[in-house]
């Protein structure tokens, strides 16, 4: 067994001890990768070289032990940049951009010992469910190559599920990280909004966007959070918080917590071998000792229509940068501006984008913003106080993170709305601004990961990670994909 | 029908996005599907909801802006990197001003 199979914690306490060095690590790692990328394609870009020779300088002398990932690699998706490094946003539009400054998370990963491994695959602009919206073709689910791994974070879920990298980053706006964590059999967490800084994060809609981890098991993902959370002057909608420890929190879990079950939400529809799961995953749950209260949650049945308004809006009013003039796909000669612009951004968007904007644009334009976009957001204001008031009832609230396994390519990419569908559960924290988490929960039949998720209140981080690893430990996943 | 041939075109125009007439003809349809799935909100009565909220005005530890203090930035001649066209320190387009 290589070493790039253990989870993150294990490694830093190997690393810390000496028995093994990063460069041993990374040379794992890239054996990996070299045996499983060809297949599973979770990468824009690896940084092999970069990856070898920095860990063989870190390995050369000891100073790498006192950090909190002791050398080890991360990678990030790629819509956050890097320094010097392409960042393509799965687009054509960027894809041979290179960003001059670090992201806050990747100045953060870098000042806690880590180095990034590479840049993982993503749905356009982080427009998707699949990967399959990527300029760059699609990213493969390690656990059967003929479905997609999810998306949009879709990349970096398949890149730990296939042990081709130890954690990675991703973004979530209305499921992103959460729905590709569920379908690979991975964890992956999506923080309160404001939680962690999105200054270098390539903006889809920003009343929603999150950077978070996606990692092996939970105690990975509460290590990954502790270091990119935290205010950051460059990013004015992150919050002023004390709580940057969730590694020892998890670690110290409390004796029993009360589980909300929105059975109202749950009527929506799901496949039934997703149904029984969640029901076995319930009465596990009673079994252990935990408290299951009913709560309702009776407006996030218009979540996935109030989301798709609102992240449609802002996508429309922040892809207006991309204009053929300052960075990115500029069209060949024309004669005049407007041509230039309005044919650069056709050549340089996919189609889902384009959708997308032209589906904000609308929700904005005079006639339509009150019936359309306004009035999303009045239904997304009452999907949060149905949060608060089930939160009086229960300390975190528990749903599949997905309606369906992880689906066939091509399934669902001439249909938009239904690709939209998807996402129905993991919307509606999202739209709240809500920290989720999502946790393998078993598999199909035919060997398909299954997930669900676990919803704190406001900056609850702390409870949803230790009773995620509460949960965790009751189901014992021990699951592997077959890359 | 809500989205048709005069309201795409019309879009085209607002988001500064050049269709050709296939794409056109696909996103009339599916658009129209989308707008149609989203107009089940209107079926929610918004006078009875109040005035929308921002969802995390409330979160602890919003609003902490940083020291109005002035800062280095990227200098221009990075900036200027990233451009397709550039010349004597400008970005460079078409002649957008008739002689």
């Amino acid at each position: 067994m290589g070493l790039n199979e253990l989870g993150l914690c294990q490694l830093v306490d190997m690393l810390k001890a000496g028995d093994v060095s990063p460069f041993e690590v990374a040379s794992d790692l890239f054996a990996a990768v070299e045996a499983f990328e060809p297949n599973i394609r979770a990468y824009i870009e690896f940084y092999a070289e970069d990856l070898l020779e920095q860990t063989k300088q870190l390995s050369s002398n000891g100073g790498y032990r006192t950090k909190r990932f002791a050398g080890l690699p991360i990678a990030v998706k790629d819509n956050i940049v890097v320094k010097g490094k392409r960042t393509t946003c799965g687009s054509r539009m960027l894809a041979d951009w290179a960003s001059p400054y670090d992201a806050t998370v990747v100045e953060r990963l870098r000042s806690d010992g880590a180095v990034i491994a590479g840049k993982t695959n993503l749905d356009e602009f982080g427009m998707g469910s699949s990967t399959e919206n990527s300029a760059f073709g699609p990213t493969r689910n390690p656990w059967n190559t003929k479905r997609v791994p999810g998306g949009s974070s879709g990349g970096s879920a398949a890149a730990v599920a296939a042990g081709t990298a130890l954690a990675a980053l991703g973004s979530d706006t209305g499921g992103s990280i959460r729905q590709p964590a569920g379908f690979c059999g991975v964890v992956g967490m999506k923080p309160s909004y404001g939680r962690v800084s999105r200054y270098g994060l390539v903006a889809f809609a920003s009343s929603l966007d999150q950077i978070g981890p996606l990692t092996k098991n939970v105690k990975d993902c509460a290590l990954v959070l502790s270091s990119i959370c935290g205010w950051d002057a460059r990013d004015s909608t992150s919050l002023q918080n004390g709580v940057t420890d969730f590694e020892h929190a998890v670690a110290d879990p409390p004796r029993t917590f009360t589980v909300g079950v929105p059975r109202d939400l749950l009527t929506m529809g799901m496949d039934a071998v997703v149904e029984a799961n969640f029901n076995a995953t319930v009465e596990l749950l009673e079994a252990n000792g935990a408290e299951v209260a009913e709560v309702t949650l009776p407006h996030s049945r218009y979540a996935v229509a109030s989301y798709y308004t609102v992240a449609n809006a802002e996508a429309s009013s922040n892809l207006a940068r991309f204009d053929g003039v300052k960075y990115g796909h500029r069209t060949g000669a024309t004669s005049d501006l407007y041509t230039l612009v309005t044919r650069s951004r056709d050549e340089g968007f996919g189609d889902e984008v384009k959708r997308r904007i032209l589906l904000g644009t609308y929700v904005l334009s005079a006639g339509y913003y009150d019936a359309y976009y306004l009035q999303a957001e009045k239904v997304r204001s009452l999907i949060t106080t149905d949060f608060d008031t089930a939160f009086d009832r229960c300390d975190v609230i528990m749903m599949p993170t997905s309606p369906t396994p992880a689906f066939r390519f091509g399934e669902r990419t001439d249909e938009p709305l239904h690709m939209y569908l998807s996402d129905v559960f993991t919307i509606p924290a999202s739209l709240a601004g809500l920290p989720g988490i999502s946790i393998p929960s078993g598999t199909t039949g035919d060997g398909l990961p299954l997930g669900v998720q676990l919803i704190g209140p406001p900056l609850g981080e702390t409870i949803v990670l230790q009773s995620a690893a509460a949960l965790e430990q009751m189901i014992g996943f021990d699951g592997k994909a077959v890359v | 029908m809500s989205i048709d041939k005069r309201i795409i075109s019309h879009l085209e125009t607002l988001a500064r996005i050049e269709l050709t007439p296939e794409e056109k003809k696909r996103l009339i349809v599916q658009l129209d599907r989308i707008v149609g799935y989203v107009k089940q909100l209107q079926q929610i009565d918004a006078d009875a909801l109040g005035p929308a909220r921002a969802t995390v005005e409330s979160f602890p530890g919003r609003g902490a802006l940083r020291r109005d203090e002035p800062e280095p930035c990227t200098d221009r001649d990075t900036i200027l990197d990233q451009a397709p066209d550039d010349e004597a320190n400008l970005f460079r387009v078409p002649r957008v001003i008739e002689r």
